[in-house]
Order: C-alpha cells, then structure tokens, then sequence
C-alpha cells in the first residue's frame, strides 16, 4: 500500500506541474518583447480601376483622411501615376486624382487596380473599402488579420459579419468565413466580403430606435486554444455613423413609407431601385434629394401578400420597370429575414 | 495487532491546533485575500480613470470574486474538518472526499458553463470618427482545463484513501498507546 501511495503521490504532483506548465507557457509568446496576439481589422488600399467615380473618390479620401498624410496612385506594377497626390481633407486633390486614374487607365488599358501609397512608398490601408454595388446590394470589403506568436496553434478562427440594428435587437449575418487554423508564428489574413440588401438595410435601421440611420455591424469572431482545451469568441459592434437625421416615417398595413430629406451616406449616391415583390411595389431612393422608401399602394395587407408568397416558396423580386427588369432570387433565409424585418416595422408602427 | 475502530470513533480523535490553522488559511485565501483584489482593482480603475470603459471587466470580475467567496464558505468549513483529523483516520478520508466533490461543484459555481463573459463599452474610444466601435463582448471558454482539474481531484480523491491505507495501522498504533 505504501508503494502505491508513493506512486499517486507522484502521479498526482506530475498531473498538477504539468497542467501548469502547460497551461503557463500557452499564454507566454515565444517573444517576450512582441505581443502574444495581433490583430487587425484594414485591407491594403487596392483599388479596381473600373470602379465608379463615386466609389473610387469615397475610398481615396477615406484612405488619405485615415493616413493623415498625402499619398499617390501607383499601378500594380509600381508605377506612379502622374497628377494623382492626394492630401487629406482635399476634396479638389480626390477629385483630380480619380480622374487622373480613369484617365491613365484608358491610355494604359493593362492596368487594372491602383495601390495608394505614401511618400516612403507604404502602402495605405483602410478600415473598409466600399465596391461597386448594384441596385439592390451595397457591397463593401475587408481583411481581419491575425498574428499568432503565441506557443500553440489557434484552432477553428471562425469570422462572421453581421449588420445590426441600433439597439442590437436585430441581426442579420452579411459575411462568413470558413474556420482556420492559425499556426503558431504565423498570420492568417481573412478576407471580408460584405454585401448588404439594400431594402434589408433600411428595414433593419428602422427596427432600431428610429434616432439615427447610421448602420451598425456586428464582428463576430470566435477560436479554440490550447488544443482545444479553451476558447474564445469576440463579438464587437461597430457604427458607420450617419449625420442623416432619422426620417419621417408612416406605417399602415398597406403601405409603409420612410422620407428623409437627407441622403444616407452609407448607401449608393445614386440609389434608385424599383422592385416588386408579388403583389407589393418597393422603390428605394437615396440621392442628392434625399432618401426615401415607398413600399406597397395602399390596397393589399403587406405582410399577408410577402407570407403569402413565401408559403409558396417563390423567393424571388423583381427589380426594374417593365420591360426593363431583372428577377433576383432571395435564397429562402433572406427572404424569411426580409419578412421577418417587415413584421417587425409593422409592430414598432403599431400596426 | 491493534483493534479496528469505525468511523464514529475515529471522528472523536483531532487537533483542534491544525484544524484551525487550515480554517484560517482558507478564509485567508477564500474571503481575505479576494476582498483585497476587488479593494485593489477598485483603486486602480478610479487612479486609471477609465471608468465607462473598464466598468464591465470590473462588474464581472467582482461578480465572479464574490461568487467564489460565498460559494467557497464551506469549502473553509471542509478545510478545517480535514486538516482536523490525521492521516490513517477515517474520518479525514470522508471529509476530504466531501471537500474535493463540493470543490468540483464550487468551481462549476464559480464559472458557470466553465465560461467567463466580460463585456466592454468601447464608445468614448473613435468618438471623433465616421467609424466608432460601440462595445466588446468577449467570452473566455476554457471548460476543457476545468474538466481536467475535475481529474485531478478525483485522482486526489484516490490520493487521500492511499494516504489513509497506507497510515491506517500507525494512525491505531498511536491511538491505542
């Protein structure tokens, strides 16, 4: 018995050094110097030239603003494009420097992206760039970047996206990626694609609190460590603050109507969607005007007809004016999400 | 050869001395010693003076502290009780083998799920930028250590008994003297 009690003591000492041990040196990076974890949330300000005027003057300003400093259009063979320095705050300086770009792009039809870079040739980076969006999405990129210098792998890195609105009650995932493992000593960039339903957006907004149109993003952001053994998962909620006042809005059972007399700056300048859903007319406007959704004509119950149409399984709208016009297909959840949103614009309208 | 004696008799033999010093031990380490971190971390975020954003990291962490000290008074009961009786009595077997399994049930008390939610109200920090990060929730999930100290205890359950086995027969010898 004696011998036995010696071998547990052992085996319990070795079972409670080792855990330490091993749980100890997880959190101590190999670098003592450097941080164990880092972490970043920017993509490299590399533009498609074919993007449109509007969309490469957001991204130019946004990039040069966050950067502080002036920079220049280069090609991705490193060539810098003549006519193209940009100072922050300088809207004259974004303006002449896109237009020296689509210019060079016309004369040099080989390039295809642009690269805004400073002074020391770094290359700027942006929180969020915005790309080019169709009538009824508004499509938007970034990279998560994330360095390991911590002793073991970091297991199943899984990133989601959501779009929120601003009391946190509504959520609606954007983006997704497939987990990843990072090894240790490694960084792993993630790339973001967002793409966001316009009418989904502005259903979402109002779901909020009705004070502000600004949008909100949820970055969901979870792994394992220590081989499994723990984990985390991060949720940060970011703004895209809108000095758009919050818009008038009328809600009846037929007939939802939002006005502002403000454009939102988070959307296209030259938003104008018409679209039909079944039965019920949607047109979606955001420009110099101000920004405005008319949804259904008064006659039919809005909710019932979209139901209606879900029940059968027909998730598709219908986006243009006659004959001008173009079915998009909704995958189910969308649809069921857009349905859910209108529901919950009627009930916060008292309907 | 000496008598055997049963549980019941066992419990009337102790030292009040050692009992007690382990009672106080662990209402140092239990009671004392956390109250003097949550004191600690108070002074050091009004010194700070990040308030807004360091006020959820602070509520859980006190939370969790205070789960740990009321959750952990029997714990000093159960400490006192084993350090009360000697090796080889069995009495110190049952009691530790209470303490170890009210441990187990005191760390799922503590970190309920074996998770550790922390939310941070990061509003104040890009408050002048067109992008603003509004809040963190962070949770630490490290149920997979905590089943492993589950393992540790029960191996120290087996522990105590081999201790009591293999002191039994000097335990009666001192006792029958």
């Amino acid at each position: 018995m004696k011998a036995f009690s010696v071998i547990m003591h052992a085996v319990y000492a070795l079972a409670i050094a080792g855990l330490i041990l091993f749980v100890a040196l997880g959190f101590i990076p190999q670098n003592t110097g450097e941080m164990p974890l880092d972490i970043k949330l920017e993509a490299e300000s590399t533009y498609e030239v074919s993007e449109s005027n509007g969309i490469l003057e957001y991204n130019f300003s946004d990039a040069v603003d966050n950067h502080e400093g002036p920079a220049d259009a280069y090609t991705e063979a490193g060539v810098k494009i003549p006519g193209t320095t940009i100072y922050p705050d300088d809207d004259a300086s974004v303006t002449a420097a896109v237009t020296a770009v689509k210019a060079y792009a016309v004369l040099h039809p080989g390039v295809t992206t642009v690269t805004l870079k400073d002074n020391d040739g770094t290359v700027l980076t942006q929180m969020m760039i915005m790309k080019e969006s169709n009538e009824i999405t508004t499509n938007m990129y970034t990279e998560i970047s994330i360095t390991n210098r911590l002793r073991y792998d970091l297991m199943d890195i899984a990133i989601g996206v959501d779009q929120l609105n601003d009391t946190g009650t509504v959520s609606y995932r954007v983006a997704e990626s497939e987990p990843t493992t990072i090894k240790t000593g490694e960084t792993c960039s993630l790339p973001v694609d967002i793409s966001i339903n316009s009418l989904n957006s502005a259903l979402i907004m109002l779901t909020g609190s009705g004070d502000t149109m600004s949008i909100y993003m949820g970055f969901d952001i979870s792994g394992n460590y220590l081989y499994g053994l723990a984990g985390a998962s991060v949720y940060a909620t970011a703004v895209f603050e809108s000095t758009t006042d919050a818009p008038d809005v009328d809600i009846a059972a037929t007939q939802i109507s939002i006005t502002s007399t403000e454009p939102i700056e988070q959307l296209p300048s030259d938003l104008n969607v018409t679209a039909t859903i079944g039965a019920i007319n949607v047109t979606i406007v955001n420009g110099p005007g101000g920004f405005s959704v008319e949804m259904g004509d008064g006659t039919v119950n809005i909710v019932d007809e979209l139901q209606d149409q879900y029940d059968e399984g027909d998730y598709t709208i219908e986006i243009g004016v006659s004959p001008d016009t173009e079915v998009i297909e909704l995958t189910q959840e969308e649809y069921a999400q857009m349905l859910d949103l209108i529901k919950q614009v009627m009930e916060a309208g008292g309907v | 050869m000496t008598e055997d004696t049963t549980l019941k008799q066992d419990m009337r033999h102790g030292s009040w001395g050692k009992g007690i010093l382990a009672g106080v031990l662990s209402f140092l380490s239990i009671v004392v010693v956390p109250l003097a971190i949550i004191w600690f971390l108070q002074g050091l975020v009004a010194s700070m003076g990040a308030g807004d954003e360091m006020e959820g990291i602070f509520n859980t962490v006190t939370e969790t502290v205070w789960r740990f000290m009321i959750y952990g008074i029997p714990v000093i009961v159960l400490a006192f009780l084993t350090s009360f009786y000697v090796k080889g009595n069995k009495a110190k077997v049952l009691f530790t083998v209470i303490a170890l399994s009210y441990s187990i049930v005191w760390l799922f008390l503590v970190f309920p799920g074996g998770a550790f939610p922390v939310s941070l109200d990061t509003s104040e920090l890009f408050s002048d930028s067109e992008f603003g990060l509004e809040s963190i929730d962070l949770t630490l999930n490290f149920l997979g250590i905590m089943l492993i100290l589950v393992i540790i205890m029960l191996l120290r359950m087996v522990l105590s008994y081999a201790v009591y086995k293999s002191n039994r027969e000097k335990y009666l010898e001192k006792l029958s003297e």
